[in-house]
This record gives C-alpha cells, structure tokens and sequence, in this order.
C-alpha cells in the first residue's frame, strides 16, 4: 500500500528499486527523531550510523503518516478513469503533506475521516501558497516563498516555514473541515482529568456534589468508579480539561449530560473554550 | 579483499554452471541494491551487452562473492548468533543455496543471456542467431571466478557488501540501507509495505 502510495505520486520502478523511497521515509524518520535536524546526506548518513533502531512511538508514528498518505491517493480518483499526475507533484510536496498530516493528528489531535476531502484541501492550500509566491523577489525568497521553502525541504529552516503556514491555515479553518466531515477532534487522555485534578474539585465543591449532596474520600477511590469529573464546557463545544471547567457528579448525571454544557454552580468555575 | 577468517573457497565455473547457480541465489534487497538485468538498480541493457562481448572475448576477470548458506547457518550455530541463524535459516526454508554478496550483475546478466533475453546480443545477435556450437562450447568453457564465503555472520556480510561495493558506487540510500540493523530493517520494511 505505502510502495503503491510512493508509485502513485512521484517515482518509477527503477527509482523504487534504488531506494530514492526508502530515502523519503529516512527523512521522515529522522525528522520526527530529531525534531528540527537537516534531512540532508550528512545528516542522514550520522543517523543510520549513531541509531540501531528508533522508538516505538517514532516508528508508529511514521507509519501512520505514510498510511493516511496512502489512504488520501487511494481515495483520490476512485470512481474515474484519471490517475494521479505524478509529473505534478514532488518530494518537497510529499513532505509537506506529511507535515500537515502531523499538524492534524498528532499536534492538534485531530483525526482525518475523509481522505479525498483531507488530499484536495491540501492541494488547495499548496496551489495558493504557490500562487503568492510567484509575487516574492529573489531576495525575500528565504523569507516569503513557499515555493523555495519546498524546494529546500530537506533544511530545517525552510520546513519549519512550511509547517507553520500549514497549521496556520489548517487551525483557521479547521471548523469548516470539521462541519465538512473532513476532521474531527479526538479525545485524548489531555482530554480528560487527572487523579490530581478531581482530587483539587474535591475539595474546591466541599465534598459536595451541585445537588447539595455528599461525596465522600471513599466513594473517589470506587472502581468501577461512582464519582467521575465532568466538564462544564463540554468537550464537543471545546471545554478544556482545566480545574476552572471540571466538576465532580455522580456517575449517572455525568453520562446523562451527554455532551452538553452546564451552567457554573461552584465558586472556583470560569470556563473558557480552547477554541 | 576478502577476509580468509570467512573460510572463502575460490572455484572457476563455467557461464552454464553459473548460470544455474543464479537461480539458486538470493538477492536479499535488505542490504543488497536491486540489481540485474530486470530490476531498476542494475546495469541497463547497453551495459549488459557491453560485458557479454568483453566476456565473448576474454577481457572480463570479475569474481562473483557468494555466502554459502547452509555452511553459514551451521557456522551460525557454532557461534551461537542467533540473528544470524534466524536470517540464513529463513534464506534456506526459501529455497536458496546462496546468498549474494556481488557480481549479481555479471551472473544477471549471463543467466539471462543463456535464457533468451530478446535484448541481449553478443556482436549484434540474440544467442538464438548465434552458432550454436560454439556458444555451446563457449558457455561451457569460458569460467570466471566464484569466491563462496562459509563461515560469516549476517552482520560482517552486510559490512562485506559495503566494502566490495565500495568501488561500483551504490548510491546514497543503497549504502545506509546496506547496514544491518534495526534501523535499516524499519524504514526498508515500511517503505515496501
């Protein structure tokens, strides 16, 4: 799937059988290794030298990137005829999409739902930034072009550019790809309150519940649990984890909330959304 | 070149026999280029022709480096490398007796030429246009040398590929890929999926 993925896009059997894939999936390793390295033949030739292996969560990582990839061209010209033109993309292109998956659902816990959705709003944003920099001169290249930022992808500088535009664009309009069904925001354990949080609303409701009735010390530590922490902003409407938006309830009337907001009834809660 | 602690054992073969050992070796793409006639990383038709005719006139002097696998696995044993006996052991459970270290282009190129290859030529003619008794006697007769290595680990032969590459130019990735390690095995392994 990820050898079809890279034939699809950009090389030939002959370059697949000289590794030049094998090559972009270095990069992208040693990028999420080392955050910030250079991607060039120096820095490349050290990491295979210094590293008998990488993490287990760089390696998942890697390939969940190389897999939403695949998953993005498979999807692209389903139904039709028509191939993706390679001749239209490059590496500096493939990179910067795998950046922008990155930005999606690992620095912005997102998940991408629809592929096809997710590769032409990529292509979108690509065939802008190549637009405006048609206007840069020669010697603000470094500075405002996107064009010679993915050019030079393998120097950190340039990527950095690249990916800071991307997540820029990426979180103003991520409500829109989320109404569109292209993304959706994924609860992670950041989501959720810590053993020191609700311990802190504990003590922050005195050991009541916003019914006025008792919670006891005991009743915290019930496995299955009895007490859970809820928001008052709910998650779905942007509500952070944080002791200002957390209430302890009863199980039940945490679960019969759903996803809807509460109205502040202790003290210590000012809500804000993250959004 | 080659370390005599490999046990190497050096033979003349014939093209006909090295040709039937072709088939019996592994080209393992885990450290070695994707060489041969058929693959992207080999020598292009212009170049396999251009060695079948110094081969018809005796100017081609190569040695072709193999690894013995069964001597290798039983070598694996002695030492008690166990990525080694799980690697040769998996190479023998394929099916292969050899595994290549270099010259895969050379014997590519004359297995090939024995079988018919429609763009292999030697002055210009398919094997088929040729006299045939005299390629008869050619193949059977013209030897180049054949250096078996029986006593090495998966590891020194990766370092030995290197080395013995170290003149034909692998390129960048071929060279970082030609390493045996965790590492190396990840990004090949994923990339391939």
């Amino acid at each position: 799937m990820i050898r079809d993925m890279f034939k699809s896009l950009l090389f030939s059997d002959a370059r697949l059988d000289q590794r030049s894939h094998e090559e972009m999936v270095a990069q992208l390793t040693l990028k999420l290794h080392k955050d910030g390295s250079a991607l060039k033949k120096g820095e490349l030739d050290a990491f295979y030298e210094s590293n008998f292996n990488v993490a287990p969560e760089i390696q998942k990582k890697v390939k969940e990137i190389l897999t939403a990839t695949a998953k993005m061209v498979k999807a692209s010209f389903t139904n039709s005829d028509s191939t993706f033109s390679k001749n239209k993309f490059n590496r500096g292109k493939l990179h910067n999409l795998w950046d922008v998956i990155r930005i999606i659902e690992h620095q912005n816990d997102y998940k991408i739902q629809d592929y096809k959705g997710m590769f032409t709003w990529f292509l979108e944003k690509d065939a802008e930034f190549t637009n405006k920099s048609k206007k840069v001169t020669e010697e603000d290249r470094h500075e405002l072009s996107y064009t010679y930022w993915t050019k030079t992808y393998n120097n950190s500088t340039f990527y950095r550019k690249t990916q800071h535009i991307f997540e820029r664009a990426f979180l103003e309009e991520v409500q829109e790809l989320v109404a569109a069904g292209i993304v959706k925001k994924v609860r992670t354990g950041q989501h959720s309150f810590t053993w020191k949080q609700k311990l802190e609303l504990y003590i922050e409701q005195g050991k009541v519940d916003r019914k006025n009735v008792p919670i006891t010390a005991l009743e915290l530590y019930a496995n299955p649990p009895l007490i859970e922490a809820g928001h008052v902003i709910s998650f779905k409407n942007g509500g952070e984890a944080i002791v200002p938006n957390g209430e302890l309830q009863r199980k039940s009337d945490n679960r019969s909330q759903g996803s809807k907001d509460l109205q502040p009834h202790f003290d210590y809660q000012q809500p804000e959304t993250s959004q | 070149m080659i370390n005599d602690a490999f046990d190497v054992k050096e033979k003349r073969k014939s093209l006909r026999q090295l040709a039937r050992m072709y088939k019996l070796t592994k080209l393992d793409p885990s450290f070695q280029r994707m060489g041969g006639v058929n693959n992207g990383s080999g020598w292009s038709i212009a170049h396999s022709n251009e060695y079948l005719q110094d081969l018809y006139k005796g100017f081609v002097s190569n040695t072709v480096i193999l690894l013995h696998v069964a001597d290798c696995l039983k070598y694996a044993k002695e030492e008690n490398d166990k990525e080694s006996i799980l690697y040769y052991q998996n190479v023998s459970d394929e099916g292969y007796e050899y595994v290549s270290v270099d010259g895969n282009n050379s014997t590519s190129t004359i297995y090939e030429f024995v079988h018919g290859h429609p763009e292999l030529k030697i002055n210009g003619r398919l094997l088929e246009d040729l006299p045939p008794g005299e390629m008869d006697d050619w193949l059977g007769d013209e030897k180049l040398n054949v250096a078996i290595l029986r006593r090495i680990s998966i590891k020194d032969a990766c370092d030995q590929f290197r080395k013995v590459n170290k003149q034909t130019k692998l390129n960048d990735q071929e060279h970082r890929q030609a390493r045996w390690s965790a590492l190396s095995m990840f990004i090949r392994n994923t990339a391939n999926s």
